[in-house]
């Protein structure tokens, strides 16, 4: 019976795409629904024979919210020691933290001990070799995007570029794409997923129309030395009407002035409205 | 690899104490828990939770499971406790109904224990008896 459960769910999750479309399960209900096969596994090895669904309802949320409540903890202890990977210390502060309410051996002389040296760590290692070993009903397929997502593992593929850099510090976050700073990289084979977001909605380097202006929208690559460009508002250009703003005072104090003609937006030969236009003056 | 470190650095003179907790820990590698490893990380993720190592998630699905099966036990207890305290000569006619089956009832009293308090509307849907008077039940 159990296993005809764990089949319709995951049936479920395959067609799970667009969660408001009706009998579909969002990420979290299928989470809720493996919680509570989790937990009826539990109930049964325990001695129960059966289970009112609202009572295995509410024990599954209780088990979710302890795991949860777990989880925060010990990230909030490693948050507090200015990591953001978690370990060992953290979760056993976390599991004190939330089995004092019960008690433990060794909860009165925390401080004076060992962290590692709990009684809840005991209690736990002593669960596990006396415990029998009730196996989960089905295997769980991984989510692919749970792997794009997760930062552990991005974390993991970084480590084969920086072992290039030994001279930069590990706790500086790893460089971009090398592809969105060095052109010798980029070619036909450039894929779209992985550009700047800033042109993520352009082709690269494509001309098109909008609005009755054709516009040129260049890349987002940067070169590692670049000219120094200066741009120019509200003044009058050589062949159109300038407007603009004066940006010496206030936010921009560097006084550079940033100039922005009509005409050369118009004109078929300049479609420039993006490119930074090397002042005249 | 990170925590081992900071195991050994923290608890020199504790040699009987660090082994049993290396030993418990390398035995989490080959343990299976019942709350399966992408379900814990799908709920650690969610918290904030960051970790490579699998010993640390094995680790917070095995709490998880002792927390679950402790009160699923007391509850058990609380089952039990309830049909022995029926009168003897009912007890036969209610033999039918003996089985150990988790009821919000002792769910309820159980979870108190743990600081959770739960009040629940019991739904007729979970039992066809439930809203009937007693004398009717027995029949």
């Amino acid at each position: 019976m159990k296993s005809q459960k764990t089949k319709t769910k995951k049936h479920q999750k395959q067609n799970q795409k667009p969660p408001t479309e009706q009998g579909e399960e969002t990420p979290s209900e299928f989470a809720f629904t493996v919680t509570k096969v989790a937990v009826s596994q539990i109930c049964r090895s325990v001695g129960f024979k059966a289970a009112e669904s609202s009572a295995l309802e509410t024990l599954t949320l209780v088990a979710a919210k302890y795991l949860q409540q777990l989880a925060s903890r010990a990230a909030s202890y490693s948050h507090v020691a200015h990591r953001s990977e978690s370990n060992l210390v953290d979760l056993t502060n976390a599991l004190n933290d939330v089995s004092s309410g019960q008690g433990f051996p060794g909860a009165s002389a925390l401080n004076r001990n060992c962290m590692l040296d709990s009684g809840v760590l005991k209690e736990i290692a002593g669960f596990v070799r006396h415990g029998c070993e009730i196996p989960f009903a089905k295997p769980i397929p991984r989510s692919k995007n749970a792997h794009a997502n997760s930062v552990c593992c991005k974390k993991e593929n970084d480590r084969g570029s920086r072992s290039l850099h030994l001279h930069i510090p590990k706790w500086l976050p790893a460089f971009p794409d090398e592809r969105s700073y060095n052109k010798e990289c980029q070619g036909p084979v450039c894929n779209r997923s992985e550009k700047l977001w800033e042109n993520s909605e352009f082709p690269e380097g494509e001309r098109f129309n909008f609005g009755g202006y054709k516009w040129e929208v260049l890349g987002g690559d940067l070169a590692k030395e670049r000219e120094k460009v200066r741009f120019k508002i509200g003044v009058k250009g050589n062949n159109g009407v300038g407007f603009g703003v004066d940006l010496r005072n206030g936010v921009c104090r560097g006084g550079k002035r940033v100039r922005w003609n009509v005409g050369d937006v118009i004109d078929d030969d300049q479609h420039c409205l993006f490119k930074p236009r090397r002042s005249l003056s | 690899m990170n925590h081992n470190n900071n195991f050994q650095q923290s608890s020199d003179g504790r040699h009987d104490d660090d082994a049993a907790l290396t030993e418990f820990l390398s035995s989490l590698m080959g343990y299976t828990p019942t709350i399966p490893d992408e379900l814990v990380e799908h709920y650690l993720a969610k918290s904030g939770f960051q970790c490579p190592d699998v010993r640390l998630i094995r680790l917070v699905a095995v709490a998880t499971q002792k927390f679950v099966a402790e009160v699923a036990t007391d509850a058990l207890q609380q089952c039990k406790a309830r049909q022995a305290a029926v009168v003897k000569d009912k007890r036969d006619k209610q033999q039918k109904d003996k089985r150990l089956i988790l009821t919000m009832e002792d769910l309820s009293k159980a979870l108190r224990e743990y600081g959770v308090n739960v009040k629940h509307q019991e739904y007729f849907a979970d039992n066809p008896s439930t809203g009937m008077d007693p004398a009717s039940k027995e029949e």
